[in-house]
């Protein structure tokens, strides 16, 4: 609330004080620190943690990825070495098709999934909060976790998973497979798993879904557009912009997948290093064989590649995704 | 509903803080929490001087160490010793180290000697021992009545395990606990299929026979499937580097510098590994492998009684203790190819539990002589009984076996002492090495390829990252010319 002299005088805001007058302490308000200073220094916290924990250790991790560093001696400048040296070895061709694949998979799939789920959970229907909360309760659950969690429903002979493929298709002579014994079925396994944390792209659709006019579903349903034309030409040019996010996400996620298989699988990523990513691969060569300059060239490698893929779906949404005047 | 202005509470005061009275409550509150929160069980007493020990044990193991820490803590009133349990304690190590930061003591593994040492990131002990040697020898006379001598002498340890503590001469660590591998098996099911437990198979072939007549198979709808396997390579899967050693093949010859993973011996073995599979049907043992437990759990397969024998080392009593007090448990060294069998000098792997002083420790002195002190017998033996693993040194104590949670704990100290125990490839290379043998467990085990070409394969990579590592380190020390 505003009186003629111009001054505040809101419950809780103190009254402003005219320029050169002295406040109740005797201080001058002229000598006050300027108002930019004290933005900077209420979100100096913030810089100073940027600076030390995040720019500093990009920059070095640049500089490492132009040395041998094996971490308890001091770096030595080898130029391009760690990065040539990409092109001949196996494990990174490996890790760099595991992580494709698992991306592939996992991102196209998984967004469908949290699409189906989301425009599920949109409907009127008894229990709604209890079933939203369900989906998202996942994404809440540590890794750690959710990975024991995993191990056990993945376990062969004692698992959920096998067990109701054996009630279901038992009599028909089909066993569950070994999912995480055996190479062939480990890459399923960890894109089975991956969709237990949609909640969170659920959440965002289904916010996006309540979103869009429903004027154009009744135009819609005066053209009688069936439910599936009405998805396809109404719902989803209007949400594309959601899904372009979440698609992005997902990508920059799977392409960092770390912890899940580490825990699940071990250090190799399980038989025939079917559960090898390229995260674990740069981690071994960091920490466990001690060449932190031929991490660091992956890390930029992969930070390169993060970039051209979101790069390129940018690109590819330009006639895809609609975005509201 | 009463008028806001009369109430004693307003919102409104909420807003008129100043931001002193905000940063002093937050500064208020920072004390109270320094003063009055939460902090260490206990703290060291003043006056002395801390030591930070990094180890890499918890429950059970690290209860043990904990032990001995607080005995020394208790002995004397210069040094305090405070335990820190971190995973995965190499890593951390090497960053500490790197950064300037290590603490005063660090428990590796034998296999982190090479890198480390390599690398100047830990201290040898022979400078140590020349300085204070003496002078810690009096001082445990004194203290704890020792009067056999200082305790880093070669003599008082098994001859195997003190050369995996001083590699090439070099002392580089001390062995606080020690591990063995032999064939563990379960007694009453030998008993059972008609066999005398106190009769394990020594050779090859007589563990095929053993692991045949111990398999048994399922009735009913999932009739033809095993209940049971005798014996199975992949149980519990961790030392998937090591059969060729039962034929007498090695993987690194240490003399030469160079990969032998393709040597005649070691395709032997694998070719044992890969007959498992044909054997009994691979199919079948996947199907039973993957009902496994996990390790730590009544579901182990052994206990479970999904395997009757497997290979594993002493540290199986810790698991019995815990899970199955009842299970009936047989040792014997694991039975190796009938062309080298020799009952007095059993082969199996030896491995150890290294304590280093890390290069920049900022208190050698002290950290010097609590390393001594984990190296009395007192201190090895409550270490190998709370480990349930065999004892470092040559001579152990009456009450060691008796007080043992392994009953057969002689049969892997026996393999501690014999002059056939080998330890893991001394190489930079080693966690490749290892890795490498891992990853070809599975194609080896499905038959895709044959052993042979599976480890010509492995030799191929292991060469290329050895002569790798051989010019990165040749190029560090200028002589690449």
């Amino acid at each position: 609330m505003s009186t003629q002299d111009g001054h505040t005088h809101m419950h809780g805001l103190k009254p402003a004080i005219p320029p050169g007058a002295k406040t109740p302490r005797g201080r001058r308000t002229d000598r006050r620190t300027p108002e930019w200073v004290t933005g900077l220094l209420f979100v100096s916290p913030w810089i100073v943690g940027f600076l030390s924990f995040m720019a500093a250790p990009i920059l070095m991790s640049l500089y490492y990825s132009f040395t041998d560093y094996p971490l308890l001696e001091p770096p030595a400048w080898i130029g391009l070495g760690n990065y040539a040296e990409m092109f001949t070895d196996p494990l990174f061709w490996k890790t760099m098709g595991n992580t494709t694949l698992y991306a592939a998979l996992a991102v196209p799939f998984g967004t469908i999934l949290a699409l189906f789920v989301a425009w599920l959970l949109n409907q009127s229907v008894k229990g709604l909060v209890f079933f939203r909360s369900a989906v998202f309760l996942p994404s809440l659950v540590p890794l750690v976790a959710s990975s024991m969690i995993w191990l056990w429903l993945f376990n062969g002979e004692l698992g959920l998973i096998n067990v109701a493929i054996d009630a279901v298709l038992g009599p028909l002579g089909v066993r569950g497979p070994n999912w995480l014994g055996d190479s062939t079925w480990i890459m399923p396994a960890l894109v089975l798993m991956s969709f237990w944390s949609i909640g969170q792209a659920v959440v965002i659709y289904i916010a996006s879904l309540q979103d869009v006019p429903k004027a154009l579903y009744e135009a819609a349903d005066l053209d009688g557009m069936s439910p599936l034309t009405k998805f396809m030409n109404v719902t989803l040019p209007m949400i594309s912009p959601v899904v372009l996010f979440n698609v992005i996400m997902a990508i920059i996620t799977s392409w960092q997948v770390f912890a899940v298989p580490y825990i699940m699988l071990g250090s190799e990523g399980g038989p025939d290093r079917a559960g090898f990513f390229y995260t674990m691969y740069l981690y071994d060569n960091a920490f466990r064989f001690q060449r932190m300059g031929y991490a660091s060239a992956m890390a930029w490698v992969q930070l390169l590649i993060i970039l051209g893929l979101t790069g390129l779906t940018f690109l590819a949404s330009k006639k895809l995704v609609h975005y509201r005047a | 509903m009463s008028d806001p202005g009369q109430s004693s509470f307003r919102a409104a005061d909420l807003g008129v803080w100043t931001r002193r009275a905000v940063i002093g409550s937050m500064a208020a509150a920072g004390l109270g929490f320094i003063l009055f929160g939460p902090r260490a069980a206990r703290t060291a007493p003043s006056g002395r001087v801390v030591l930070n020990y990094w180890e890499k044990w918890t429950g059970q193991e690290g209860s043990a160490m904990q032990r001995v820490v607080n005995a020394f803590n208790e002995s004397q009133d210069r040094i305090w010793v405070q335990y820190f349990s971190m995973s995965p304690i190499d890593q951390k190590a090497m960053i500490s180290i790197a950064g300037g930061d290590p603490p005063d003591l660090l428990g590796l593994w034998n296999f982190s000697i090479p890198a480390f040492s390599q690398a100047g990131a830990i201290e040898p002990l022979d400078g140590m021992i020349d300085q204070w040697g003496a002078e810690i020898e009096r001082t445990f006379a004194e203290r704890y009545g020792d009067d056999d001598g200082f305790v880093l002498r070669a003599e008082r340890y098994k001859a195997p395990v003190w050369k995996l503590q001083a590699p090439a001469g070099r002392l580089w660590g001390v062995v606080n606990t020690c591990n063995t591998l032999g064939l563990v098996y379960n007694r009453r099911a030998v008993r059972e299929a008609g066999m005398d437990p106190d009769a394990p198979p020594r050779t090859i072939d007589e563990l095929d026979t053993f692991a045949e007549r111990l398999t048994t198979y399922r009735d009913g709808r999932r009739a033809g499937e095993i209940d049971r396997i005798g014996f199975i390579h992949r149980e519990p899967g961790w030392w998937n580097w090591i059969w060729g050693h039962y034929f007498g093949g090695e993987l690194y010859d240490h003399e030469r510098g160079a990969i032998t993973a393709d040597a005649p011996a070691n395709i032997r073995g694998y070719e044992w590994v890969q007959s498992y599979p044909e054997r009994y049907g691979l199919g079948r043992l996947v199907s039973l492998s993957s009902g496994f437990g996990t390790y730590n759990s009544a579901q182990q397969p052994l206990l479970a009684g999904k395997v009757a024998s497997a290979l594993h080392g002493a540290f199986i009593g810790n698991l019995i203790r815990t899970f199955d007090p009842s299970f009936e448990l047989g040792a014997a060294p694991f039975p190796v190819d009938a062309s080298i069998y020799d009952p007095d000098r059993p082969i199996g792997l030896l491995e150890s539990d290294l304590l280093v002083i890390p290069r920049g420790c900022p208190h050698p002195r002290e950290a010097f002589e609590f390393l001594c002190f984990t190296q009395r017998q007192w201190s090895t033996e409550q270490l190998a009984i709370g480990h349930a693993k065999p004892a470092p040194l040559a001579r152990v104590s009456p009450e060691f076996e008796a007080a043992h949670p392994n009953p057969r704990i002689d049969v892997f100290n026996r393999i501690a002492a014999s002059e056939r125990a080998f330890g893991k490839p001394e190489t930079v290379v080693w966690p490749q090495y290892e890795g490498e043998f891992n990853a070809v467990m599975d194609p080896l085990w499905k038959g895709e390829r044959s052993a042979r070409v599976i480890l010509e394969g492995v030799q191929r990579t292991m060469e290329r990252h050895l002569n790798a590592a051989n010019a990165r380190r040749a190029r560090r020390d200028g002589t690449d010319a």
